[in-house]
């Protein structure tokens, strides 16, 4: 590992978290604009994990920390095998069975986290969050499996560059089944309305985040922001393209980010078990007529 | 007179990053409601689409350990003070509390009522008291940006007296929770060993048969 | 049934106790005794049809010396409201409990011993459900009960008084002029009100 690549590492994790805190500042923006409201400004966020990181702290045993840690350190892990700007990633490889395991570490990182804080409510949120993955994830391997089996590439670089030549090409176009059922998917997977089940602050307290003070929130806001980036990321590379700069990837991204944010503020939120059979009935079936249309009839790929 | 509590610490040199510290602190705070009077319902109209309390930062919060501020919101009874300093133990200083409407500041209207206290701020450490029955939500939002003015100012340090002072606290808590002697004359229950009917009934006749 | 119906078989079935037309159409008043009521109740529930038993609610007669319990009971077939009211002595005061009639009548029971200090035996749980449990005093809704004097002398104690504005500037100022500001604002005060708070003390002393 040459130390220029450690340096890139280091750049982008800064970029990754830059790119998610702006990305929740805005959001809140967006919402507070929909709901004919001044709003905060966009770096409200960077405010809001400032302010966390200056308070005092409260852990409950060295399992809290490491959770936490964990969680922050897949994520970002996962974040590095995102490619960025004309298929370049950090990590070298972009292989998309790898990113998706290697998000369910950060998830499993928070749950240990949280868990050992004792706080019920906390449990009951990981709880939530896990079987919500159950209805995501199953629809979204769907849609994946259908673009190997075209491209036969599990690379998300391959399937980025593929897309290359104009809007006629993005796979939004082609999958258009799969996009739906991969937007209701990303809904789940931000944790946006209506599938806000894991933090539901007039329920259970905020879940996962019921016991986290002072720099563990810092944590937390730090762990949003870089999943913000990696789901948003997999949505421009699967969907919309991919980028040839950096600049329009984040634009991109901020497209998704935006849909996302509009259909969270006109949502209310379901109940977990109508939010899972709503994932699996909808997203479900669109994506498997997706990937029957396109492994055996051979309609949307060129 | 030596009831005062005078701090006598060294005034807390104030460098540069902690005033830069205290800008984030004033333009980010969480607050949780304790909705416990009527001033809970001043709160939706301050935070919704007309007065948007959302521009300064300030948004709700679900739990003490994520809150910076505590709104007491209306007059506080005996009962609910016990949640409210064990809430207030929970949060993560720097942490701000402030009363909301008369009742915190000399029990309102409520001033002669058994249950409710008169000063909160003779069990926890008061920042801000915003005063009106209710107050509406231009004096809360006024309230706020005075609060974001001391805390910029490091006079909001509500967290650090009731560190200091801890004993003058506790013992102003104790006098309601630990009492062990009545504060009035006291009463002796007549039942307080749970007599069963036949016993009542025996007791009665004996008053009875005493009476006459 | 009508009212005037109700009125005359109660007055059948239980000619010892007053039954008594309220002024409002569709309600009224069944005064008996203490022995009685239970049976009065049982009367009203199975037989004359009124199913919900809206509250018990106490009275505390100071000159008498008595405490009334109201037993509120309405009639949803009848469209009927009746109360039945009993009297017990104040100094011994207990009534025989009906959550076997109405379950929900325990809570209220319950309540009523609380702030009235009336006994009911044989209900299950008479632990205090509203007032803190340090509380040691007469039960509150008594007559002959002040909280005007409870609340001063607990929520505003003498010294607290006193040095209210004090305390609180004393609270918020540091350093050594805090002392200053403080005897100074002490002086005026006492400048005001014509008498030095040092004095006061000296003189319960």
């Amino acid at each position: 590992m040459s130390s220029k690549m450690i340096l890139d590492l280091f750049g982008m994790t800064f970029f990754y978290i830059v790119v998610g805190l702006t990305f929740m500042g805005l959001g809140r923006k967006i919402t507070a604009r929909l709901q004919r409201r001044v709003g905060p400004p966009w770096y409200q966020s960077f405010l809001d994990v400032f302010k966390c990181f200056s308070k005092t702290s409260i852990s409950h045993n060295y399992i809290m920390d490491l959770g936490l840690i964990m969680a922050l350190a897949g994520l970002i892990a996962t974040a590095y095998f995102m490619p960025v700007a004309k298929g370049w990633t950090p990590a070298g490889s972009s292989s998309i069975v790898v990113i998706l395991y290697l998000m369910t570490i950060g998830y499993l990182g928070m749950a240990m986290g949280v868990s050992a804080s004792g706080n019920p409510n906390a449990t009951i949120g990981i709880s939530r969050a896990l079987a919500l993955m159950f209805g995501y994830e199953i629809p979204f391997a769907m849609i994946i499996l259908a673009m190997i089996s075209v491209l036969g590439s599990s690379s998300l670089s391959d399937i980025a560059m593929s897309q290359a030549g104009g809007i006629q090409n993005w796979n939004i176009i082609r999958f258009p089944l799969g996009f739906l059922a991969a937007e209701i998917a990303f809904q789940a997977m931000i944790g946006e309305k209506p599938y806000d089940h894991m933090i539901a602050p007039a329920e259970i307290a905020s879940g996962p985040m019921v016991e986290l003070g002072g720099k563990f929130l810092g944590i937390a806001f730090l762990l949003h922001a870089v999943q913000l980036f990696v789901e948003t990321g997999l949505m421009v590379n699967l969907f919309l393209g991919g980028a040839s700069t950096w600049y329009e990837f984040v634009g991109k991204q901020f497209v998704v980010y935006f849909t996302s944010m509009v259909i969270n503020t006109v949502f209310a939120r379901y109940r977990i078990e109508q939010g899972i059979k709503h994932l699996w009935v909808w997203a479900g079936s669109f994506a498997a007529i997706q990937l029957v249309l396109t492994r055996y009839f051979d309609i949307f790929s060129r | 007179m030596d009831e005062i509590y005078i701090t006598n610490l060294e005034k807390e040199r104030e460098s540069m990053f902690e005033g830069l510290l205290n800008y984030f602190r004033k333009r980010s705070m969480w607050m949780l409601y304790y909705c416990t009077g009527c001033g809970a319902i001043e709160l939706p109209p301050t935070m919704t689409s007309r007065f948007d309390m959302e521009r300064f930062g300030i948004g709700p919060m679900a739990t003490p350990r994520q809150a910076d501020l505590l709104l007491i919101t209306g007059y506080l009874s005996q009962k609910t003070l016990k949640r409210v300093i064990r809430s207030y133990e929970q949060m993560q200083e720097p942490k701000y509390l402030v009363g909301f409407g008369s009742c915190p500041i000399n029990g309102g209207i409520y001033w002669d009522a058994y249950p409710v206290i008169n000063h909160l701020e003779m069990y926890v450490p008061v920042d801000m008291t915003i005063a009106g029955c209710m107050p509406r939500p231009q004096a809360v939002l006024d309230g706020f940006q005075r609060l974001m003015d001391y805390i910029q100012q490091g006079k909001a340090d509500g967290w650090r007296r009731y560190k200091e002072n801890y004993e003058w606290y506790k013992r102003n808590q104790d006098e309601l929770f630990a009492r062990t002697e009545p504060v009035l004359k006291g009463w002796k229950d007549p039942f307080a060993h749970m007599p069963s009917l036949e016993e009542v009934m025996a007791e009665e006749e004996r008053r009875k048969g005493g009476a006459r | 049934m009508t009212r005037d119906r109700l009125i005359e078989l109660a007055k059948q079935f239980f000619p010892e106790d007053e039954v008594i037309p309220r002024k409002k159409p569709g309600e009224l008043e069944i005064r008996t005794t203490r022995d009685r009521v239970v049976g009065v109740l049982t009367w009203l529930q199975n037989e004359a049809g009124f199913d919900h038993l809206m509250y018990i609610s106490g009275v505390d007669w100071l000159e008498d010396g008595e405490i009334e319990l109201v037993y509120h009971v309405y009639s949803y077939d009848h469209k009927l409201y009746c109360m039945v009211k009993i009297r017990v002595d104040r100094d011994y005061p207990w009534a025989h409990t009906i959550h076997k009639l109405w379950a929900h009548a325990q809570p209220y029971e319950q309540e009523i011993h609380e702030f009235f200090g009336v006994y009911f035996p044989g209900n299950p749980d008479l632990s205090h459900l509203i007032l803190p449990p340090e509380w040691s005093e007469a039960p509150p809704l008594r007559k002959d009960f002040d909280p005007l004097e409870y609340s001063m002398k607990l929520y505003e104690p003498e010294w607290f008084k006193s040095t209210d504005t004090f305390a609180s500037i004393a609270n918020r100022l540091r350093g050594e002029e805090a002392e200053r500001i403080i005897r100074s604002v002490l002086n005026e005060s006492a400048r005001l009100h014509g008498d030095a708070p040092e004095k006061d003390g000296e003189g319960e002393a």
